[in-house]
């Protein structure tokens, strides 16, 4: 098409000089062109009338099988008299053919394991299966579709079901973050006494976000807390990092000493960590070991290290740290100051002789 | 004489050629990538396990800054609505940028506020600022209010840059209306990228006409005017079309100022907002990703599609030709500052494709469209065109107006279908087809205007002696 | 005669369910799916229990509760919720609810609960 146009346009470069009252190729190429603009129009109005009638009758598909569902439910699980095999096979033959109602029907049954626990736990499962949704979620969970495959994965853990462990361990390194994702929570839902396994297969960064769903996963994990210290000495630093701060979170005390040496690790990432840990352990051998190294340490880690004495130290690791202090760092100097007023102390008292106290006041330069 | 006007006319029409190509393969760029970001968005996010994450205390604080000038009305309805927004951890720092009403009494007043000593640096420069007040009462320990001499809502920002606690900051037009979970939606891509995250911005939404109740968007309602309902048009394809393409490519160049969250490490590096331009939300994501640059770190700019914040956009002509006068020079202003990356390869995408696109199709296009149709009346006066060659360059303009803005309804429809009326289509519909002859000309109008007074440099943007601060949003493309 | 019950949630599959439940249990159940269809029904009928959830369109549970114990003192309250965190079951404690039951529930235990404030406010108007 736009080839077609720099024909035309060379054409037109052809026929010069030209008087435009007689400009019959720009003139053509411009009729062209408002009729394909038209067409293009009236074809993406069709597809928006098209995409609305799609959906209306979808949510109208919806609406009404979801209300057979439910009630079918409700007669499984709380109806004596109702012949589950029977009707599960009915139920299923005349509602459940294309694959829109059984996504409806999966949907509907996750709503019902989301809000009921119990007896009827297995009861939903027995539905589940009784539909035949298991076959359908199979073939989404070893499709190409990553968006599939995650959707599996997602029902697959909500609803208790074994799947085949090695489909779901190729997807702990995958690229395509939402599908990593749910085979983490996938694993974390369905172990038993393993909830962080996966983690020893882990071979790419976690990002921040999968660890604050690996830690909401954990939150309902029944089973017996796992040792975090196992990965203390993974190669991935975020691992590392994850570790660490689930051994303050749930107070794994007895893992304080690893911590202590990852005061001096050379990375200054997990010494951050250990520090910020370690203070809300509220660990009394932190303080010296971060003083001694106050000098050596990144203008981010003396930040924390200030911080740390605000909330666990005295008076006397301000002093220490004061003469450290440089004129250059006006932000420190800010946070000391903090940390001062918060003890009641006058600053001034503890920084070095030679400390020029710059302006950290608002007035304009 | 008239062999010159020939050959001018030669040179004119060649010119109509090649910048409708251009114009046609940026429309094919916009509509392809928008689709496919769109597409991929959706995918990632039908997920409802999300809201799970907001017990989480490993989320990372936010603090949203709102500078208020002169808005006694309504600001502390808007305070209210934006303490209840759901998030682990963030604070309120409205920003009093030294308003002549009585925006500060009413805030210590309702909130119950105390000045309070607190200490922090001040890595920007900013006028001077009287006091930080904090609140006696608990239910609004994580408000914080700023008072200071009018500087402008650049500066306004910078004193709330300097004195909030938290890394992240989320920058906001006090009158704009934030869904609840806007927070956690707009940090998401801070914390799930392998890259460095500088800066994340969200869809603006027109907000005329739907109810509010609280500060909540209850029912989302078609416009019932038909500037508002062009705005609302233009958004679309802005958002819709435009910044998701560019986010696809990572080369989006404009977060707006009513709803957008930074890095503020990187934003104090590179100087805080700059109070000497009118385009400052810009030139400030310009200027933090030339430092990236620079400095050569992997980086990053997010873009998150779902309708998050609601905003009134102008609904006088007046208003209306204000606003898109001092966008034109905020964008020229911006390209100017910088210009240094135009068509500069060691910019990548910023300087090959995002910045010339911007010159083009945001400084230049108006311009381009002005002469052109002062060149037709020409024509006309001489007597060289007759009227069925007026309507034929008439028609391929205006079919394809109508064509940019039904594709943009079509992206609404294939996301959110915010509106679901039958009737708000045909209202969408009937708008889309008189846009280009009523509302178009007059915006176009406006950006001549906007380049007329900045050469003249007879406005007085420096001082910024504004009326309000509602600074809406910039759709990036016309 | 049977007791009726009150059953107030915005969630369709919840209602429905709860409502084959109980009925199937013997008692007379009326469904609200917001907070004012449920003051409309207050006001027309009388229940013996009332069982609502707390995230409610338009009138919030808390609300709503207040209405309840302001006006129809008598009836015993049972809140069904997904809250996990302390303070919100302890604010509906202080509002004066009988019950608190979590979601997800067990349909069976839900039963027991409801039998056992049913029977509880029977003693409380006799004493």
């Amino acid at each position: 098409m736009l080839d077609h146009n720099m024909m035309l346009l060379h054409l037109t470069m052809g026929n010069l000089p030209f008087y435009i009252s007689d400009l019959p190729v720009v003139l053509e190429i411009n009729l062209v062109m408002t009729m394909v603009f038209v067409v293009l129009t009236i074809l993406l109005l069709s597809l928006i009338l098209y995409l609305r009638v799609h959906k209306n009758s979808q949510n109208h598909r919806r609406k009404k099988l979801n209300l057979f569902i439910i009630d079918f439910i409700n007669n499984y699980l709380f109806n004596e008299d109702f012949d589950k095999e029977k009707e599960t096979r009915n139920f299923k033959n005349r509602h459940l053919r294309t694959s829109l109602d059984k996504q409806i029907a999966i949907d509907q049954i996750l709503v019902f394991a989301e809000n009921l626990k119990g007896e009827s736990s297995a009861s939903l499962k027995e539905v589940f299966y009784g539909f035949g949704l298991k076959e359908f979620l199979l073939t989404k969970l070893t499709s190409k579709a990553w968006y599939k495959q995650a959707k599996a994965l997602n029902v697959a853990y909500q609803l208790n079901l074994e799947i085949p462990m090695t489909l779901v361990d190729s997807l702990f390194n995958t690229n395509y973050k939402k599908l990593r994702q749910q085979a983490f929570l996938y694993y974390l839902h369905m172990s038993t006494e393993n909830p962080l396994g996966f983690l020893d297969k882990v071979e790419i960064p976690l990002t921040l976000w999968e660890q604050i769903y690996i830690e909401n996963g954990l939150k309902s994990y029944d089973g017996e807390t796992p040792d975090f210290s196992k990965w203390l000495h993974h190669d991935i630093s975020s691992v590392v990092i994850f570790c660490m701060k689930m051994i303050a979170d749930y107070n794994q005390f007895e893992h304080i000493p690893i911590l202590l040496r990852f005061l001096h690790h050379q990375n200054p990432e997990l010494r951050q960590q250990a520090i910020i840990s370690l203070r809300k352990m509220e660990e009394p051998e932190l303080l010296p070991i971060l003083i001694h190294n106050f000098n050596e340490e990144t203008l981010l880690i003396k930040h924390e290290i200030l911080k740390t004495i605000g909330k666990i130290g005295s008076e006397k690791h301000l002093k220490s740290i004061g003469k450290f202090m440089v004129t250059e760092e006006p932000s420190l100097e800010v946070e000391f100051k903090k940390v001062a007023l918060q003890k009641n102390l006058e600053a001034s008292h503890f920084l070095g002789a030679n400390f020029n106290t710059i302006k950290y006041d608002n007035l304009p330069y | 004489m008239n062999f010159n006007f020939f050959e001018f006319i030669d040179i004119a029409s060649f010119i109509f050629l090649t910048y409708g190509l251009i114009i046609i393969s940026g429309y094919i760029f916009l509509a392809l990538y928008s689709l496919f970001e769109l597409r991929d968005y959706k995918r990632k996010n039908n997920f409802k396990d999300e809201v799970a994450l907001l017990q989480s205390s490993h989320l990372p604080k936010i603090s949203v800054l709102a500078p208020a000038y002169n808005e006694e009305a309504n600001v502390i309805e808007n305070v209210r609505s934006l303490l209840t927004l759901d998030y682990p951890s963030f604070e309120i720092v409205i920003i009093n940028d030294g308003s002549s009403d009585n925006t500060l009494d009413s805030l210590i007043k309702t909130f119950d506020l105390y000045q309070d000593d607190v200490l922090y640096h001040s890595p920007i420069a900013t006028k001077n600022v009287r006091a930080v007040y904090s609140s006696r009462q608990k239910a609004y320990k994580n408000l914080k209010v700023v008072d200071k001499e009018n500087g402008g809502k650049a500066d306004a920002l910078n004193s709330g840059i300097n004195c909030c606690s938290h890394e992240i900051i989320c920058c906001i037009d006090v009158d704009c209306i934030l869904e609840r979970d806007a927070l956690l939606k707009l940090v998401k891509p801070f914390l799930n990228n392998n890259k460095k995250v500088i800066a994340s911005g969200g869809i603006i939404r027109v907000a005329n006409s739907c109810i509010i109740e609280d500060g909540r968007i209850i029912k989302v309602r078609l416009p019932d005017s038909f500037i508002d309902r062009a705005q609302l048009l233009e958004y679309f394809r802005a958002f819709l079309m435009g910044r998701m393409a560019w986010s696809r490519i990572d080369g989006l160049l404009l977060i707006s100022g009513a709803f957008g969250m930074f890095d503020k490490k990187t934003v104090i590096e590179s100087g805080g907002y700059n109070p000497a331009t009118v385009g400052e939300d810009m030139e400030l994501l310009v200027r933090m990703r030339r430092l990236m640059r620079d400095k050569k770190i992997p980086y990053t700019v997010s873009f998150v599609p779902d309708p998050l914040c609601w905003t009134e956009v102008p609904k006088s002509w007046k208003v209306l030709h204000r606003q898109r006068n001092r966008w034109t020079r905020g964008t020229i202003e911006t390209l100017s500052l910088h210009k240094k990356l135009l068509f500069n390869p060691k910019y990548g995408v910023l300087g090959m494709l995002s910045t010339p696109y911007w010159m083009f199709f945001e400084w230049f296009a108006p311009i381009i469209e002005f002469f052109g149709i002062i060149f037709l009346l020409l024509m006309f006066i001489f007597g060289q065109i007759n009227i069925q060659v007026f309507l034929v360059f008439f028609g391929v303009v205006y079919t394809f107006s109508v064509l940019f803005s039904i594709t943009a309804l079509f992206f609404e429809e294939y996301s959110f279908q915010q509106y679901k009326k039958p009737k708000y289509m045909l209202l969408l519909l009937r708008t889309a087809l008189l846009e280009p002859l009523l509302y178009h000309p007059f915006v176009m109008w406006a950006a001549v205007k906007g380049n007329v007074d900045l050469l003249l440099g007879k406005t007085s943007w420096g001082k910024m002696t504004r009326t309000g601060l509602s600074n809406p949003s910039k759709p990036n493309i016309d | 005669m049977k007791k009726k019950i009150l059953v107030i949630e915005d969630n369709p599959m919840v209602v429905k369910s709860l409502e084959f439940k109980l009925t199937k249990e013997g008692y007379e159940v009326t469904t609200a799916i917001d907070g004012r269809s449920a003051m409309e029904e207050l006001e027309t009928n009388s229940f013996d229990l009332i069982l609502t959830d707390l995230m409610l369109p338009f009138v919030s549970g808390s609300q709503l509760i207040e209405h309840i114990k302001k006006n129809y003192p008598t009836i015993p309250i049972i809140v069904l919720s997904t809250a996990t965190q302390e303070d919100i079951i302890t604010d509906a404690f202080n509002m004066g609810v009988d019950d608190f039951i979590s979601k997800p529930f067990s349909p069976n235990e839900l039963t027991l609960r409801v039998k056992r404030s049913l029977g509880a406010s029977k003693k409380n108007i006799h004493s």
